[in-house]
């Protein structure tokens, strides 16, 4: 099976600091890769770029085969892929059904119908059909985790970014999210929502290691070991970072 | 849902009882009275158009000026040329319209505080050129315009037409899919784009729109004057239809008409030794309203209604 996504030689340098040096990586279609690692090696970086939000100083990304670097920014949204910044960003100051509107309705401005029945859909899909008219400011912070999921799957991605999507919510809400991940990649390809590929940074091992097919572990902006979790486990520096952070 | 269409319908009733209560004004007031309400409407229109751009889009432009005084002078010309007043309104709003994408264009690409101070030198800057462009705009001394019906009445009840249009075509747009991604904007540009939205077209197209309304609104006022000047294109037209939607609350359709409405019949009220404080006291005003009521008169009314709706539903819902 060919490729969803593949970056090769990913760098990018700010300011004279190498911030991501050399990654390279693929994205099988069907897979889940969790991206683990400690603060500031780059996992939040490496996502922006893929998310198209940052342009790398070096190296490539491809889509489906398709060339993405020189790309703006919205095109990678129109493209398939999508994207879960780590901090909450649904907008504040609309509702939660605008919300959702504003994220379904990008490729059908004027077909009203099919943008609500959408609507509806997300909005049943993360159970929060009666809290629509609720302004995004009000709602907690779980709720609002949940409903940035909702509004990157509107675009009906290939692949979706995860950064942190559950960190600080709370434990039935957090699994919650990973459960409509897994139903959502495992799904049959016609299933509204489904998705073909998930790459997720998590520090939260135990998800890591229930969700991911396989794991990439960054360190000061190299991928050091990218594995299947059982063998990466093994792997000398991630065993001593999973040791260090035992009791999270 | 239900409290959704509930207030709808409550919106729509404060709506239609001062439209209709304007709308028989004239029946029992004087002259002076509905001068004064005409004027008062045009503003209206006049911070409507910079509520969209401010209120809606989140774009704090000082250039509301420049549209007014190219639209003032449009009509003018349309007129002077007797190509007939509905013909010369429609060529303000297409004047308008395309001026707000030229100068859209332009601003979009500045960022930050740095846009408010490049579209008030805008501001300033057509001002000049229209000064010294007496040819075109008779400068100081102005230029006259052929009014097709003269009738303090009359007058006002074409301004009353066109006011209530520019409302609700206003209303609507806000209300689509367009307004939707324009508020989008407003409350995150960087969100808006990451979600597919080519956000500088839309910030274009809001320029584009408010340009019209803001053409239209300096129209209507040369033509209920019957004369232009360079001085249409003073900025301090710009820093009313600021202080107007502010006061009124921006980001709704009725609060410019109610700012304009407040502080227009403050002014008039105050004797002429009176008016020298007048702008002492606006900038203290705005002063107390940013700080005190961010949301403006609308924005004080909607908390009072919903505390009491919320009050008499809190025993039956949830
Ligand atoms: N725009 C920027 N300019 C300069 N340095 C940056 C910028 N963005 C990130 N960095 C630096 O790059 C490094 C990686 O940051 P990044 O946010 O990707 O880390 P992370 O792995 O996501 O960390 P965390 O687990 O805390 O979220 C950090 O040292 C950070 O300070
Ligand atoms: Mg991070």
């Amino acid at each position: 099976m060919s490729d969803l996504l593949s970056i090769r030689g990913l760098g990018l340098k700010i300011d004279g600091k190498e911030i991501l040096r050399g990654v390279d990586m693929e994205l099988a279609s069907g897979e889940i890769k969790g991206v683990m690692g400690p603060n500031g090696a780059g996992k939040s970086t490496l996502l922006r770029l893929l998310a198209g939000e940052l342009q790398p100083t070096t190296g490539e990304l491809t889509l489906c085969g398709q060339d993405m670097s020189e790309r703006p920014e919205r095109e990678f949204s129109r493209d398939g892929i999508s994207y879960i910044s780590q901090r909450p960003g649904p907008f504040r100051d609309l509702t939660v059904e605008e919300n959702l509107r504003g994220a379904a309705q990008r490729g059908s401005l004027f077909s009203r119908k099919s943008v609500r029945g959408k609507v509806d859909r997300l909005a049943k899909l993360i159970d929060m059909e009666r809290k629509t008219d609720v302004v995004v400011s009000e709602l907690s912070y779980g709720e609002m985790r949940t409903l940035d999921v909702a509004m990157a799957l509107a675009s009906e991605p290939l692949l979706l970014l995860a950064d942190e999507p559950t960190a600080g919510v709370s434990g039935g809400v957090a699994g919650d999210i990973v459960d409509l991940f897994k139903d959502l990649c495992e799904s049959n390809r016609n299933t509204p929502f489904h998705l073909d590929g998930l790459i997720f940074v998590e520090h939260d091992k135990g998800t890591v290691f229930n969700l991911a097919d396989r794991v990439g572990f960054l360190h000061d902006g190299r991928l050091v070991v990218e594995g299947t979790p059982e063998s990466i486990r093994q792997h000398g520096v991630v065993a001593q970072y999973l040791s260090e952070h035992e009791f999270d | 849902m239900f409290t959704g269409s509930k207030r709808v319908l409550l919106a729509t009733f404060a709506a239609l009882v001062p439209i209709t209560l304007i709308g028989v004004f004239p029946l029992f007031m004087g002259r002076f009275q509905v001068v004064l309400l005409t004027e008062i409407i045009i503003w209206g229109v006049f911070a409507l158009s910079f509520d969209l751009i401010y209120g809606y889009t989140g774009m704090l432009s000082f250039g509301q000026s420049i549209f007014f005084g190219v639209g003032a002078y449009v009509l003018t010309y349309g007129m002077t040329w007797e190509l007939g007043l509905l013909l010369s309104l429609v060529m303000v709003l297409l004047s308008g319209a395309l001026l707000g994408l030229i100068i859209g264009a332009v601003a979009v690409k500045v960022r930050g505080a740095k846009f408010f101070l490049v579209t008030l030198v805008g501001a300033i800057l057509f001002h000049l050129v229209a000064l010294d462009n007496r040819w075109l705009t008779g400068g100081d001394d102005g230029l006259l315009v052929p009014l097709q019906f003269g009738g303090v009445v009359d007058n006002f009840y074409l301004i009353y037409g066109v006011g209530l249009f520019a409302a609700l075509v206003t209303l609507v747009i806000v209300r689509s899919p367009v307004g939707l991604v324009f508020r989008m904007i407003k409350g995150d540009k960087k969100r808006a784009e990451l979600l597919g939205y080519w956000t500088d077209g839309y910030r274009i197209l809001s320029f584009a729109i408010s340009g019209a309304l803001a053409g239209l609104a300096g129209g209507l006022y040369g033509y209920t004057t019957g004369f232009v000047s360079a001085d249409f294109f003073h900025w301090s037209y710009s820093a009313d239809a600021v202080i107007w939607t502010v006061l009124g609350g921006s980001g709704t359709v009725a609060g410019p008409f109610i700012g304009a409405a407040l502080l227009t019949f403050i002014k008039e009220s105050l004797s002429s030794t009176w008016g020298v404080i007048y702008p002492v006291f606006v900038g203290l005003l705005l002063i107390g309203l940013v700080i005190g009521f961010p949301g403006g008169i609308v924005g004080l009314v909607k908390r009072v209604a919903s505390w009491t709706v919320s009050g008499k539903e809190g025993s039956t819902d949830e």
